[in-house]
Parts: C-alpha cells; structure tokens; sequence
C-alpha cells in the first residue's frame, strides 16, 4: 500500500460506514423492485433523502445572467445585501439598486433589499421572515430539503414587458443561504439565466415581480440588466463533462493572435472594465503550467472584469482562470478566492461564453491588473 | 449456470466487496465531495446500484473497478443535482468531519491537502493514489484521454508537494 494511501485511512479511521448500510442497500435495491410501496419504504438513502447541511455557504452555479435572491427573516434583518458580500459594498453603493420594498401578509414578511449589475450579470437580494407558528412551519420544511427545490415550486418570477405583457420566469433554482437560516426566517439564492427569460432576453424587461405566498413584490431591474448577454444555451460546466465520452468535445487549435473584441458593456454599467485582447505578443506567464488542453483553449475574446464577476467569450472546453492582481501575482480562483464559472456552449459555432462571480465578494478593481486565461494575461486598459 | 445461481454469486460478490471497499470507499466519496452526509449517502447509493445492476457486470473490468466507478459516478451525478455542494469545495476539511475524541484526532495532512484540490485534479489523485488504480483504469472511470489523466495526475502531484513532504511520493 502506499504512503499516501495508508496515511489517508490513518487520518480517516473514523470515517466508516455503518454495519447497516449493506442491508439497507439490499433491500432499498430490491424493494424498489417489488412495489412502489417497497420504493418509498426503502430508499431512505441517495436521490430521497434530505442533505442536512449547517453552518455553510451555499453557491450557485454561475449563469449567463444571475438573479440572486435571498430571503431572511429575523426582525430587522435587512440589508442583506451587504452581508452576502464579504466585501466592502461602500463604493458601489450608487451602482446597487436600493429596492427596500416590504410586503407582508399574516403569515410572511418579504423585502427586496437591493439590486446590483455589471451589465452581464445582475444580482438582487430578498429576505423573507415567517411571522406566525403556520409560517415558521412553512419555512422550517424547507429547511435542509434537497436543493430547497420545493421552495422553486413556491417562488415565482415573471418578468413584465414595456407593452405591459407578464411571463413566467422559467427554470427557477433556489439555494439556501445558511447564515441567515433559522426557524424564522431562511435565505436563499435564487438563479435564473437569462435563457429562461421569455423571448431570451432582458431587453425591455420593465420590472421583474417575485411572489410568494400571494404577495408581490417588484424589481425594477433599471440599469442592471442593459447588456446582457443572452446565451442561446446554457450546457453546464465542462467539469462534468468529461464523465460522459459521448459528451467530450475535443480540443480547439490555439488562436490566441486573433486579439479580443471591445464589448461595450462596461459603458453601459459603468462598473467593468474591458480588456483588450493580447495578441501574438500575448504574455504568458512562464511560470505557470499549462495543460496541452488548457494551451489549446481557443480564441478568447470579449474579456471582460467587473467588481462582481468576469466573463469572457471563446472555443474549447476547458478554462482556467486566475486573477491578476496589482502586483503581478495570481489569485487561483480555485483556492484563494470564491468565484464559479458556469459555461454557456452556442451549439451553432460551438463557441462558449464564460462567467464567473465573485460571490461574497465585491472586488476593488483599483487592486487587480486583468485576468489571466489558461495562462495567458489579458490586461485592462485605463 | 442457472441465473438465479448467477445473481446470487453476483450478490456474493457485492457483499465481499462491501467487506473489504465500503470504508475506503466511504473515505474517498467524503474527499471528493467533502460532504459527509452526501458521501454516505453516495456510498449507499452506490451499492444498491451495484446491487440493482450487479447482472449486468460483465467483467470487463475488476470488480473494484467496477464499484469504484459506479462511487466516482455517483459523486458526480451529485455534484450535477447538488449544486449546494459546489460551495464546499473551500471547506476546511477538519471541520467537515464527525466530531472526534481530542486524544484520537489525527491531523489531516493529506486528507487537507487533497481537499483543497480543484475537483479535477483531486479525483485524479483519489483514484491514483488511494483507489491504487493506473492511468489507464482512471481514464476508463472518468472518461478522459489516458494523455489527460497524465498531465492532471503531474499537475496534481505538483499541487501537492508544497503541502506534503516530499517522501509520500517516493514510490
């Protein structure tokens, strides 16, 4: 056996499994098999059971727009805005929609804290608080359910058209935002892409209402929705992929010379910064390992970094990106700092467009240089 | 051989496979997804697959290979549905385990140090380094060109070693 081996199962020698689980098994695979009665007795494991998680960050998968909504409930808890970025918020206060829209009704208290966009990403905040024992026992069942689905079932979003038109938002995933998590009151981070919009997209999407329990409360997405991005479709991150051979993609040729289109988002925000791109004389920092996939990413173009996310376009399956900070060293996105990527994969030229947000955080621009790219650095122009 | 006698040695089979791979599968499941309810829950699952479609093994591979990607597959059908789960993968790993006795806790050394691999490079080092499987059998699991399990298991080796000494990798 080897060392590293021998020293994981030292450290580990707690984690065992229960002498049940074998039986559990059996009869879980073999009950499912008799009746559906068997089913629903036996499978108290995997796809039926309920996570129970504490204490923990919640994420969602970035998409190629992002409404975050998170619901709170303890008295005077609002601005929950700033407490789900870390980061000092204070200089971006003009660029955050203040909502503040209360609603409540007998059972439930809802408000709308606030709204921030970069153009290509939105996010707004809700806090929704049980005010009696019905409420709390509502909020209470949503408490550690698998992926807090059922609360999707419960919220709505409809966005309202100039002509007066309101559709459904479809596709709604909800995610619990744990540190705000009490019998009272729960939050969570609702996601919506863009895709999901009707008509597929934002453009000339006057207010997006949020219901529940019979109340509505309104969002005037203003600014934070200009620019945005639609993405035809939205085809899951590429770390998944690969368990799928079916699904691998193969790699692209690197065509880092052709250089990187000025979107001009940042002009409509007014929050990112755009990126020209690095031509033939691209630097790639020597220093960093490159994968032969990751060195064969494609044409990236379309960098783009804003105090709440990045996102840029390319071919390829498979992107790494760091942050370059002032001084010239890198923050891994992976380890030092807490950003995802989602992909978005247009299945007419196979071009993906990349996004990630900060979540937690709103940066300061002033201390990041630009994004480095499967090892080549993308720079920002003052 | 009648099928039932088939089934019957399959389940056989499972059963020594629960014997002698549960624990470590246990622990591989919790390093992956760095959950230890979902890694119980994966461990179950993967056995009442295993249980399910045990007729279906063919041999075309061991039967711990088989098991582990039936675990690995598992763990990534979570990862998809359970997107809660993306979040932590910056979890500290000490605080993710069960409480344990303060005289019988053991410093995560190398169960840390993997935790805080990318996904991609750390299930490349579970099934290397602790599933004991080769390049070959790691990319059958996952799919992957055996050039890029190469290049990831390099790379995560080279992630590793500022964090570990450098004698777990002198085999």
């Amino acid at each position: 056996m080897n060392k590293i081996r021998e020293q994981i199962d030292r450290e580990l020698r707690e984690v065992k499994v229960s002498p049940g689980m074998l039986e559990e098994a059996r009869r879980a695979a073999f009950g499912d098999q008799e009746t559906d009665q068997g089913r629903r007795g036996h499978m108290t494991f995997g796809t039926g059971r309920a996570w129970k998680r504490k204490g923990r960050r919640t994420a969602v998968m970035a998409a190629v727009l992002v409404l975050a909504c998170i619901t709170a409930g303890a008295a005077g808890i609002f601005g929950n805005f700033g407490a789900y970025f870390y980061g000092d918020t204070e200089p971006y206060q003009d660029r955050i929609l203040q909502s503040a829209q209360h609603e409540e009704n007998d059972r439930f208290a809802m408000a709308v804290d606030g709204a921030v966009s970069d153009g290509r990403q939105c996010m707004f905040v809700f806090s929704l608080q049980a005010l009696d024992s019905a409420g709390r026992k509502e909020l209470a069942s949503y408490l550690g359910k698998k992926g807090t689905a059922e609360l999707s079932g419960d919220v709505a979003l409809y966005a309202c058209f100039e002509d007066g038109v309101r559709e459904p938002v479809g596709g709604l995933s909800v995610f619990s935002w744990s540190d705000l998590q009490s019998r009272d009151f729960q939050s969570y981070v609702l996601t919506v892409s863009a895709e999901n919009v009707p008509g597929g997209s934002l453009d000339g999407v006057t207010r997006i209402d949020v219901e529940y329990d019979g109340m509505v409360l309104t969002v005037d997405p203003g600014r934070s929705v200009h620019g945005v991005e639609l993405m035809p479709e939205y085809a899951g991150s590429s770390l998944f992929s690969e368990n799928d051979p079916s699904d691998h993609r193969g790699v692209q040729t690197p065509q880092y010379g052709n250089g990187v289109e000025m979107p001009d988002a940042s002009a409509e925000s007014g929050m990112g910064v755009t990126m020209p791109g690095v031509s033939g004389g691209s630097e790639k920092d020597p220093g960093m390992a490159v994968s032969d996939e990751k060195a064969a990413g494609g044409l990236v173009k379309d960098v783009f970094l804003s105090p709440i996310g990045f996102s840029f376009r390319g071919t390829g399956e498979d992107f790494s990106v760091w942050l370059i900070r002032s001084d010239g060293t890198l923050a891994d996105g992976e380890n030092d700092m807490a950003y995802s990527y989602g992909f978005s994969r247009n299945t007419e030229d196979n071009e993906v467009t990349v996004y990630g947000d900060f979540r937690y955080e709103i940066i300061d621009l002033e201390e990041y240089s630009g994004l480095c790219i499967n090892g080549v650095n993308y720079y920002k122009t003052e | 051989m009648e099928k039932n006698q088939l089934i019957k040695n399959r389940e056989a089979m499972i059963e020594d496979l629960f014997s002698q791979h549960a624990d470590p599968l246990l622990r591989m499941c919790f390093l992956y997804l760095k959950d230890m309810q979902a890694a119980e829950d994966a461990v179950q699952e993967t056995f009442i697959k295993a249980f399910r479609y045990c007729h279906e093994f063919r041999g075309d591979s061991s039967p711990k290979t088989w098991l582990v990607r039936i675990a690995v597959n598992t763990c990534k059908n979570m990862l998809r549905s359970e997107k809660e789960l993306l979040s932590m993968e910056h979890a500290d790993m000490e605080g993710l385990l069960p409480s344990r006795e303060e005289d019988q806790a053991v410093r995560l050394t190398v169960a840390g140090e993997i935790g805080k691999l990318p996904l991609k490079y750390r299930e490349i080092i579970l099934l290397y380094y602790y599933q004991e499987l080769d390049a070959k059998g790691i990319a059958d699991i996952l799919g992957l060109p055996r050039t890029t399990v190469e290049y990831r298991l390099r790379r995560a080796k080279a992630l590793l070693k500022p964090g570990l000494k450098e004698m777990y990798f002198d085999e």
